[in-house]
């Protein structure tokens, strides 16, 4: 049986892949995947936590985490759905899908 | 035993293999023989014109985001659905469902009456009025 | 099994965010985030979670990387260059945190420990994650809101998606001009098909 820790260690990785993701690149597609790799450590460190939590009082198996994790996932579509629109949007009316060319609020 | 999702497992590795080995095999054997008339692309004997990743249509776009807004609420309606024969409380499993779905259900009437759904927004009136 | 299991796909999921990180193809980086999240759906069936599983497979392997590809085709491919000095405030801020981030983990498995591993064979738990959602005292609320969340990005997006000329513009507008287009200048100037 695998520990936890190898679990933790390879959330913690990943999120910090993630994190490269969105401060290395400036392409606004990018910086989303980043965010999403972000978003599945942390998911998994969820679930991580849900599979190795002791049962309840009357032996019932916690099922709390995986339900978090299913509404963060079901809500991530949404949000890139929106960020993506906005994204594309930002393409077709400034022709630029970098974030530095975008920094001020009003042109 | 791991829910049977082993068997995905396997699946993965024999996929992997089926598309590899032939590659694999193909690079061994084939006589190599490049040159720049061999590398362009095919089309019907022509000089190809122009790039061949063009921008896409933006209506593709919009038809995607509606389609994964859907995969979300099927998603999330799947344990509802597997539950619902079975639940004590019926009438709360029901009227659960039903709001969650009519909630949703107004964002398409929306997206319909904007006409987002029609795919050939500009010609279609025209159409209409000549024949 | 569990073991290599594991390796199998925490490798996926690695591999698959290195290579997301550093290619220099926006195309080829949104290829390798789909091996990771299909990575991290092969290590949410280690844990057990079979139902979370096939929902990372079906909404983000196959959804969100979809919506990706279709928004990097819809803008264009060039990617900026990165500079050395973003490069070395990088490190300078994910260093740290990185080791923050695994103090914190270990800390909190020391806490935890690992008496959940000893755990029944796992169930199906599609049935109790219903049951869950179902419950008033539960995730009820959080169900339904979950139906609003969805409503508002099939309107807002779809609104921010439209092309430009069309969102000030109602349909009816449309249609009258179409019209007009149709009756009026038929003999004077054939119109064109449309460029947007």
């Amino acid at each position: 049986m695998i520990p936890l820790e190898h679990y933790l260690y390879l959330s913690g990785v990943v999120f910090t892949l993630g994190l490269c993701g969105v401060m290395m690149r400036r392409n606004i597609i990018m910086m989303l995947m980043g965010i999403e790799i972000m978003l599945n450590a942390a998911n998994l460190a969820l679930v991580a936590f849900n599979k190795y939590m002791p049962p309840g009082p009357d032996g019932t198996v916690p099922m709390d985490g995986q339900v978090f994790v299913f509404f963060t996932i079901a809500i991530a579509a949404a949000e890139v759905a929106v960020a993506l629109a906005i994204a594309v949007a930002l393409f077709r009316r400034l022709d630029t899908v970098n974030v530095d060319d975008v920094a001020n609020l009003r042109w | 035993m791991l829910l049977d999702f082993h068997v995905v497992l396997v699946f993965l590795i024999t996929g992997t293999l089926m598309v590899c080995t032939p590659l694999l095999l193909g690079a061994l054997f084939r006589p190599k023989n490049r040159y720049p008339e061999k590398d362009m692309a095919y089309e019907c004997g022509m000089d190809p014109e122009g790039e061949a990743q063009v921008r896409f249509d933006m209506r593709f776009y919009t038809t995607a985001l509606i389609f994964i807004v859907f995969e979300a609420e099927i998603v999330l309606m799947f344990p509802w659905a597997r539950v619902y024969a079975s639940h004590p409380l019926k009438g709360l499993a029901l009227v659960a469902g039903l709001i969650f779905g009519t909630i949703v259900f107004f964002g398409l009437v929306f997206d319909w009456a904007k006409g987002d759904l029609t795919w050939v927004k500009t010609f279609h009136h025209k159409r209409r009025v000549q024949g | 099994m569990y073991d290599f299991m594991f390796v199998i796909f925490a490798t996926f999921a690695l591999v698959g965010g290195l290579l997301m990180v550093f290619h220099p193809s926006i195309v080829h980086s949104a290829f390798a985030l789909v091996a990771s999240l299909f990575g991290v759906a092969g290590l949410y069936w280690t844990l057990g979670a079979d139902f979370l599983g096939v929902t990372q497979v079906v909404l983000y392997v196959s959804g969100v990387t979809v919506l990706l590809l279709f928004a990097v085709m819809l803008s264009d491919k060039t990617l900026g260059a990165v500079s050395i000095l973003r490069c070395a405030a990088m490190g300078l801020v994910i260093g740290p945190l990185a080791m923050a981030l695994m103090v914190t983990y270990r800390a909190i498995d020391g806490m935890v420990g690992t008496e959940g591993a000893a755990l029944p064979d796992p169930a199906p738990t599609t049935p109790a994650i219903g049951d869950l959602l179902l419950q008033p005292e539960g995730y009820l609320v959080p169900f339904e809101v979950a139906s609003v969340l969805l409503l508002i990005v099939l309107v807002g997006a779809v609104t921010l998606a439209r092309p430009m000329a069309d969102r000030q513009v109602s349909r009816k507008t449309i249609a009258d001009r179409a019209d007009a287009e149709a009756r009026g200048d038929e003999g004077a100037s054939a119109p064109q098909g449309e460029g947007a």
